[in-house]
Order: structure tokens, then sequence, then C-alpha cells
């Protein structure tokens, strides 16, 4: 876990640093005791601060009760499966305007559940329809929110 | 006290469809709760969504009985599985799970049904009687009370930092960068962005559904083969009566417990489930059967989580500052409806203040009910396959972001969030902590910034208010307590985790 602290640490760092030099271009009000860049550039200090207070804990710290940490390699499985979902969740999101809630949601529950090592087809295809149609029809018809209907927008 | 306006005010909950909505509510938190990795807070978050058309009292209903029902549901799978449903039921493990392997599963999820009502209830009552009072006294704040207010408030950050306070602390401080993106509040001036979805600042409830339910989707997907195949049988749905009078000391006393660490802003269930699980043991006499499968065990763990919820609706309801993560959501909720929670609540719309007590009565005896009934069937939702559930919260959580200000926006907002969250569970920094930051962030900046701009830029005459200086020393002293009492936690953790591995 120390190195992936360490990682997540100097991370912050560069994070709080970027942050802090974009309060310097923000613009300076007359008479105003505390101004729009006055809070940002603190907290952006404080993270630099408690980032640089985990940096020297995870240098100073010896390896003798070290944890594993969680890795993020393309090799693992697990990983791999998180990608190609989180592809199908973007795309998925990405489809809603164009194509519609209704056409899309099917396709990427069944997608979803494909990726996660489902085979059963008839139960597959069921969920997917009726999930799309339960969640659908609550959110159009009885709480008034109009879903994206994409290519569906003339019929309904 | 006008008892014309309590009456009229509480009518309207005991109509037909307002207790369906939360028997609904328990339902839903009860099975939520019951699934490992699914936390009330992600239950309410999604389910507000569905509250949109209603009006308050249903949609409030509905929301704390998914509070209530969760808090009870947790245990569940900590009992049966020995996997917390909720990180509230951590310490509900510590018997439950022992007594679940002695064959007493049944009497020890009737042990946690009967102690999270009783905790409940005690919570409910205290909620009734002092939040009044505190809100009475909250009128009287100004900017600079406010600020101080928010400053307390975010201090508690270290009582839910979990094993790493710097974790804790990175966490909050990212979440108070995040919530200056966009439009400052009090200049109109745009910070960081000039993206059109952040001119209102951070969309809080599609970046709270991405940080708390599509993260856990994300870690779901990565963990699908680790996941456990759990059956269990169960028998019974309320404890006899000598189980009734062993554990009658160790609820009341959890209840109170619950209810007061609960009013505390940021210090949530999971807290008080440990500290009074400890005090049940420390006052008991036979110490040493705890952690062997005893019902004053469970029952410790179950009524402090429970009382918390009507512990943390005080500073949410009174001063407009949530108790924990799940009041965080529920004062969304609340917003959402065009209600503001905190002292002027009490003045302008008193009657959804009684309705608000008389619905948290009411999802007690929900959650009461439904555990009853549905005890045994709502052990076989441990079961329901992950491989269909996953998908349809994706779903859910994406539509959820979506149906708020139904701008495309906020969902790809939500997907960021997610991943941002997924990442930093996954390096175990703590989301709770953000969460606060976001709702917290903003009241305490413009707070600070109307306050100094009324006395000049002098920030020193905050220490001449009496009410300032009250805040800025509960601030110091909560966080000294939560140090200390967080390191006794990651103590007996680590010594129940070695005696488990003995």
């Amino acid at each position: 876990m120390k190195k992936a602290n360490i990682v997540c640490a100097v991370t912050g760092m560069i994070f709080s640093v970027v942050a802090f030099s974009m309060t310097l271009s923000f613009k300076q009000f007359q008479n105003v005791p505390v101004g729009p860049e006055f809070f940002p550039r603190y907290l952006a200090a404080g993270l630099f601060i408690c980032c640089l207070v985990l940096l020297i804990q995870q240098v100073r710290a010896g390896l003798k009760n070290d944890t594993p940490a969680p890795t993020i390699s393309l090799k693992d499985k697990g990983m791999q499966r998180l990608l190609a979902g989180a592809a199908i969740i973007v795309i998925y999101a990405l489809c809603w305007e164009p194509l519609g809630f209704i056409a899309a949601t099917p396709l990427a529950l069944f997608g979803l559940m494909f990726l996660l090592g489902l085979r059963r087809y008839p139960v597959m295809v069921i969920f997917s329809l009726a999930a799309m149609f339960v969640i659908f029809g609550a959110f159009r018809f009885f709480l008034g929110i109009d879903m994206p209907l994409g290519i569906l927008d003339s019929l309904l | 006290m006008d008892f014309g306006l309590i009456f009229s005010s509480i009518a309207p909950v005991f109509a037909p469809e307002n207790i369906l909505f939360i028997l609904l509510g328990a339902t839903g938190g009860v099975l939520i709760g019951s699934i490992p990795g699914l936390t009330s807070t992600m239950g309410i978050a999604l389910l507000i969504p569905f509250t949109y058309g209603m009006t308050i009292i249903p949609s409030v209903g509905m929301l704390l009985g998914i509070f209530c029902g969760a808090m009870y549901g947790g245990s569940i799978a900590a009992i049966l599985i020995k996997t917390p449903g909720t990180p509230a039921a951590a310490a509900t493990l510590l018997d439950g799970y022992p007594m679940g392997q002695k064959g007493e599963a049944g009497r020890a999820l009737a042990i946690a049904l009967f102690s999270s009502f009783c905790g409940g209830m005690i919570g409910a009552l205290l909620m009734t009687f002092l939040s009044p009072f505190i809100s009475r006294m909250a009128l009287k704040f100004g900017p600079a009370e406010f600020f101080t207010l928010a400053v307390f408030g975010l201090s508690v950050i270290i009582s839910i930092s979990g094993k790493s306070l710097v974790k804790g602390l990175i966490s909050g401080f990212f979440g108070l960068l995040i919530a200056t993106l966009g439009m400052d509040k009090v200049s109109g001036y745009l910070r960081f962005t000039r993206l059109i979805g952040f001119y209102e600042g951070v969309p809080f409830i599609p970046g709270l559904i991405g940080l708390f339910a599509l993260s856990e989707v994300y870690a779901n997907i990565e963990n699908i083969l680790k996941s456990e195949k759990v059956t269990a049988k169960i028998s019974g749905v309320l404890p006899g009566w000598q189980d009734i009078k062993a554990i009658a000391r160790s609820v009341v006393t959890g209840g109170f417990i619950g209810s007061f660490i609960g009013a505390i802003p940021g210090a949530g269930g999971d807290i008080a489930a440990f500290v009074s699980y400890s005090e049940a043991k420390r006052s008991s006499k036979h110490p040493e059967k705890f952690g062997t499968g005893i019902p004053e065990g469970v029952a410790a763990a179950e009524a402090a989580n429970n009382g918390c919820t009507g512990g943390a609706m005080i500073p949410m309801l009174s001063l407009g500052v949530p108790g924990d993560s799940n009041t965080a959501v529920l004062m969304g909720a609340f917003i959402l409806q065009g209600f503001q929670p905190g002292p002027m609540m009490y003045v302008e719309h008193l009657d959804i203040i009684y309705a608000v007590f008389a619905s948290m009565m009411v999802a007690n005896f929900a959650m009461l009910i439904v555990g009853m009934c549905g005890v045994k069937l709502f052990a076989k939702v441990i079961s329901i396959e992950r491989k269909l559930l996953i998908p349809a919260i994706m779903v859910l959580s994406l539509v959820g972001s979506y149906a708020i200000n139904q701008n495309m926006f906020d969902v790809y907002f939500a997907l960021v969030m997610g991943g941002v969250g997924y990442l930093l569970q996954k390096y175990e920094f703590p989301l709770s902590p953000i969460l606060l930051a976001l709702i917290l962030g903003p009241m305490s900046e413009s707070n600070l910034r109307r306050f100094m701009q009324i006395d000049n830029g002098q920030f020193w005459r905050i220490f001449t208010k009496p009410i300032c200086v009250i805040f800025l020393v509960l601030a110091v002293a909560s966080m000294i307590v939560s140090v200390r009492n967080q390191r006794k936690i990651n103590k007996r953790v680590a010594r129940s985790g070695g005696d488990a591995a003995e």
C-alpha cells in the first residue's frame, strides 16, 4: 500500500498546485475583504499540506507492516471486466440522446449481464426488457419526467 | 403549544397512501440494507428521483422508511454471512454471526429487529422533543455563527475518516475544493470552469449518486466473481420474554447512546454501534462472553445504530446541518421539495416539522412490521444474483442523475464522480468527508465572506461572539474525541480480526 499511497499523495499535490495556480488568475474585487479566490486558494494549500503529510508518513514508514495495495493492471481479469463495463456504461449514456432510453437500455443491460458472466439468455432478454419498461414507465408516467426518446421521438 | 396545528399536521401522515409509501420505503430500505455494498445513503439517493412528483409528506415519509429500514436490514447480512449489510451493522456481526453459527440466526435476527425498533423509537422521541429547543436558539444565528457551525460540522470529518486521519482530511479538502467549482454565489464570478453545467455550482445529487452508487457498480463489476453465494434458514420473528428481559438494559442504553452520537454532525451509526457495544460490554456482568454470540451484544449495536436515525435528524432539522450522510441526502430531498431545513423551518413550516416527527415514528413501526413479515423473505435477497442486480442499479443511477434537471451534463458528471469514488475507495480514501464537504463547503464560505464584509475584514471579532466560541470549542473537542475513539475502534477491530483469524 506504501507505493500506492505515495502515488496518491503526489497526484494530490499536483492537483492542489494546479488549483492554487488557477486561483491566481481569479478576478480581484475592490473593497471586498474576502474575494472569490480566498477559499479555493486556502483549500488548495490545505490539500497540498495533507498530501505532503501522507507522503512523508509513507516515506518514513518501513515495509514491515505494509499491506498489499489493490493493483490497477490491465492483465488483471477484474480490471479488464471493469474497463469493458465502464465502456458499456459510458457508451450507453452517450446513446441516450441519439438512440433514446427505450432502445439503448435493454442493449446496455444485456451487454452488462453478459459481461458479468450471465449466460441464461431468456432470463437476460426478459429482465432487460422488463427493467427498461418498469423504469421508463415509473419515471415517464408516474413522475412526469421526459426521458430522452431518440429515434422513437416521432412515434411516442 | 398549538395542539390544533399538531393534529392537523400529523393527520395527513396517517392517510392510507402515506402509510403505504412509508411501508414501501421501509421494505426497500430493509432490502437495500441487507445487501452488502448497498448502503442506506445509496438507497435514499436512488429513490429521491421517484419523489419529484410527490408532495413533501409522502416523499419524506418514504425516504425515512428507507433510512430506518436499511439500518435494520444491515444486520441481516451481518448475522447470516458475517458481512455487514451497511457499515453501521459492523458491530452487530461481533455477536450476531457467532449466534448464527450456533444455529440461532432466527433468534439473533429477532433480537436485532426488536432492538432496532426500540432504538429507533428512542431516537425519534428525542428528535421530537429536543430539536425545537435547538432551533429556537439557532434563530439568533448570524453569518459568523453559521460559519463556526459549519466549521463544527466539518470537524467531524475526522470521526468519519476511518483508519487514516490524513486520508480523511485529503477527502475533505478535495470535496471542499470541488464545492467551489462554478459560479461564486457571492460575487457571481465563475471559478475554475466555464461549463454551463456548473453555473449553479456542483450538481449535488448526481455527484452523490456517482460517489456512492456508481462507484459500487464499478467495484462490483470488477469483483463479481469474488461475491459469495449465500443460503440461510431463518426461524422466529420476535424475541422471547426471557431475551427481552436480558437485553432491555442494552437496548435502552444503546438507544440513548445512538441518539446522542447521531446528533453530532458526521458521527454515524457505525461509531454509535461500536460505542454502545463497548458500553454494554463494560457494564455487563459477563463481559468475557461478548464476541461469543450473546443477545446483549446484538441488541446494544442495533439499538444504537437505529437510535442514530432520530439523532442524526436533530441537527439537520434544527440547524440545517446533516447529522450523517443519510440525512445529508434527506436534506437534498427537502431542498428539492422547496424546503430549507434549519431554524427558519420551525417558523415558516412548523406543520411540516410535526409531520416529519410523526413520519419518523410511523417509519419505525413500518420497519417492525416489514421486518416481522419479511425476515424470511429478506434473507433470500442476499442470494439474489448480483449479475442481475448490478446492471439494474447502473440504469437507476443514471436515470436518477438525469431526472433532477433533465440534462445529460448531470449524467456525465455522475459517471465521472463514480470513477473518482471508485478510485478513492480502492485506495482507502473515505467518501463521506467529500459528501460532508459538498454540503458544508458552500455554507461555510458564503457565511465567512458575509461576516468579513459586515465586520470589515476583522476575523478576530469571531472570538468575541459567545456562540461562535462555543462552536469552535466543540469543534476542537469533537476532533480530539474523534481521534481517541477512532484509535480505540481501530484497536478493537484489529483485535477482533486477530481473534477471528485464530
